[in-house]
């Protein structure tokens, strides 16, 4: 082949290339968001209670990734309205989805206040005596009549498990209701973490209970 | 002039008209004046009605005696006591035994003996305490039936009541059904003794496939007897021969897992309780790829581009229509 036919087929080839990747943009426009002048939306986090040393700890409890209820999954912040109507808070979003989120809290929670080494993601293999199910019914921003009516509500169920007979410890169910204390994101996301709180310290009393039962 | 009379005359004629009327009398009344007679005591349970003083006693069909007396028993009042008296002739012994009978249903009643026949039988005496000899009595089988008639009256007025109840209209009806059905079953049974001589004939068939195959099945059972006795010692050859391997077999597994005992125990340790998390963990993410794949079915666009829904704004509390 010569020199001069190959560089025809090169340019051929780039040309092709070239059209194909044009049509290709052409046709995936919709699907990519290149974003709007509107305002950024508030991200915010929980805040997580410190991180303990309980790596000697006789009691370990694998905490399952949780269930959430209809519309609570993901990062939006869900808003409960008057007649069970739902929808989620406009410029405010969290980090994560909240289903990581609520785990994460739990486990260092948990940990924190009943003593057992509380294992989540990335403890898989680690062997463990109990296994924690959760289930969130509700994790909800609740608007009153009046901004003094406004408040954030959390439901969550754990379902304690030993792996060594698969016989259920407990199923309690832990509620928190926080009042808001202003109107901006970060007045809801405090009364997120209040309330995240209240049932880690009630949550991590009724672990600590049940330490003799899920020793190695 | 007078007449005179013959008083002797007179006189012989009276006595003698006197004693042909007596004579007269006596071979009317037929007075046996040569008989001899035993007077004999029976004693009959129950009631004796229809029986009179002078009543019969026949001995062999032929009066041989007359009732003299009938009264109770002093000694039992339920015992009848009858005085007879019987011709001295007549065989009466311990084996005599008398019946009380009667002629026809007008109710007369006449004594029966009968017995007594044996030679050998000790004769009837009077024993101490007893005016005379006691005669044997049983039962009469027609006395019975009177003295049984009223309850048999009365159980064949019940009787009546029962089988006009049972013939009561509607029964009649459901008999004449019975009796029609009966009449068809019958009908059907004639109509099918032709199907019934082929059946017979088509079980004589099976009975002959049968006994021809329980001969062959014999044979077959000879001929396995035969092969096992044969192959059983090859056959227990092979089984020892596979014992010995399976054990070799089995050595050998037991080596390789003492040898990787560490191994094991970690697998067990570690390795399960991660299984049985990483299976629950897969059945969250399938449920959750069920949803996913349910909105796609139901409505790609939302999955790609999201809910067009309305949010909640914080500062003028009120929801916004998001603005896509």
């Amino acid at each position: 082949m010569s020199k001069f036919s190959v560089s025809k087929t090169f340019k051929a080839v780039s040309r092709s290339v070239a059209v194909s990747s044009l049509l290709l943009v052409a046709g995936c426009g919709p699907l990519i968001s290149f974003g709007d002048d509107g305002p950024a939306d508030q991200i915010y986090s929980l805040d997580y209670p410190a991180a303990g040393d309980h790596s000697g700890a006789e009691t370990v409890v694998y905490v399952a990734e949780p269930l959430m209820s209809g519309g609570l999954s993901g990062t939006q912040v869900s808003v409960l309205l008057d007649n069970n109507q739902r929808t989620s808070l406009m410029g405010v979003r969290w980090t994560a989805n909240t289903t990581d989120m609520v785990r994460d809290y739990l486990v260092r929670g948990l940990s924190a206040r009943s003593g057992a080494l509380m294992l989540g993601e990335g403890a898989l293999d680690v062997k463990a005596g109990c296994r924690m199910g959760v289930k969130v019914w509700n994790y909800e921003y609740v608007p009153g009549d009046t901004a003094r009516d406004d408040r954030v509500d959390v439901e969550i169920e754990l379902i304690l498990v030993r792996y060594l007979d698969n016989a259920l410890l407990g199923q309690p169910t832990f509620t928190a209701s926080e009042a808001i204390g202003g109107s901006d994101g970060v007045d809801v996301v405090d009364g997120f973490n209040r309330a995240m709180a209240a049932i880690s310290r009630e949550a991590g009393d009724w672990v600590g209970q049940h330490l003799e039962a899920c020793k190695l | 002039m007078e007449t005179r009379a013959s008083y002797m005359l007179v006189g012989g004629f009276v006595l003698t008209f006197l004693a042909g009327l007596v004579a007269f009398a006596i071979w009317l009344a037929k007075v046996d004046l040569d008989a001899e007679y035993n007077d004999y005591d029976i004693y009959f349970e129950g009631s004796v009605s229809g029986l009179l003083n002078r009543s019969i006693v026949y001995f062999q069909g032929i009066p041989v005696g007359e009732v003299r007396d009938i009264d109770l028993n002093p000694e039992d009042p339920s015992q009848v006591r009858v005085w007879v008296r019987i011709r001295a002739e007549v065989p009466v012994n311990e084996e005599s035994i008398a019946k009380l009978e009667f002629q026809g249903f007008t109710g007369v009643a006449f004594i029966v003996l009968y017995g007594g026949h044996s030679r050998d039988a000790p004769a009837l005496i009077a024993h101490p305490g007893q005016e005379r000899p006691i005669i044997k009595s049983e039962p009469s089988p027609l006395a019975e039936f009177f003295e049984s008639a009223p309850n048999l009256v009365n159980q064949a007025i019940l009787l009546t009541g029962q089988i006009q109840k049972l013939l009561n209209d509607d029964n009649l009806e459901n008999v004449a059904g019975i009796i029609a059905n009966t009449e068809r079953l019958t009908g059907n049974l004639a109509d099918g003794t032709e199907d019934l001589e082929v059946m017979v004939a088509e079980v004589r068939g099976i009975l002959a496939q049968a006994q021809t195959a329980a001969e062959r099945i014999t044979t077959l059972v000879d001929t396995t007897n035969t092969v096992i006795d044969e192959d059983t010692r090859q056959l227990i050859a092979e089984t020892a021969k596979t014992m010995q391997t399976a054990t070799a077999l089995l050595e050998r597994v037991d080596n390789m897992v003492a040898a990787n005992e560490g191994t094991v125990t970690q697998f067990v340790n570690t390795s399960l309780p991660e299984v049985s998390r990483m299976i629950l963990d897969l059945r969250v993410t399938a449920r959750n790829l069920s949803r996913l794949m349910s909105r796609i079915e139901q409505n790609p666009a939302e999955v790609i581009f999201g809910t067009k829904e309305a949010e909640y704004d914080l500062k003028s509390r009120k929801t916004v229509e998001e603005d896509n």
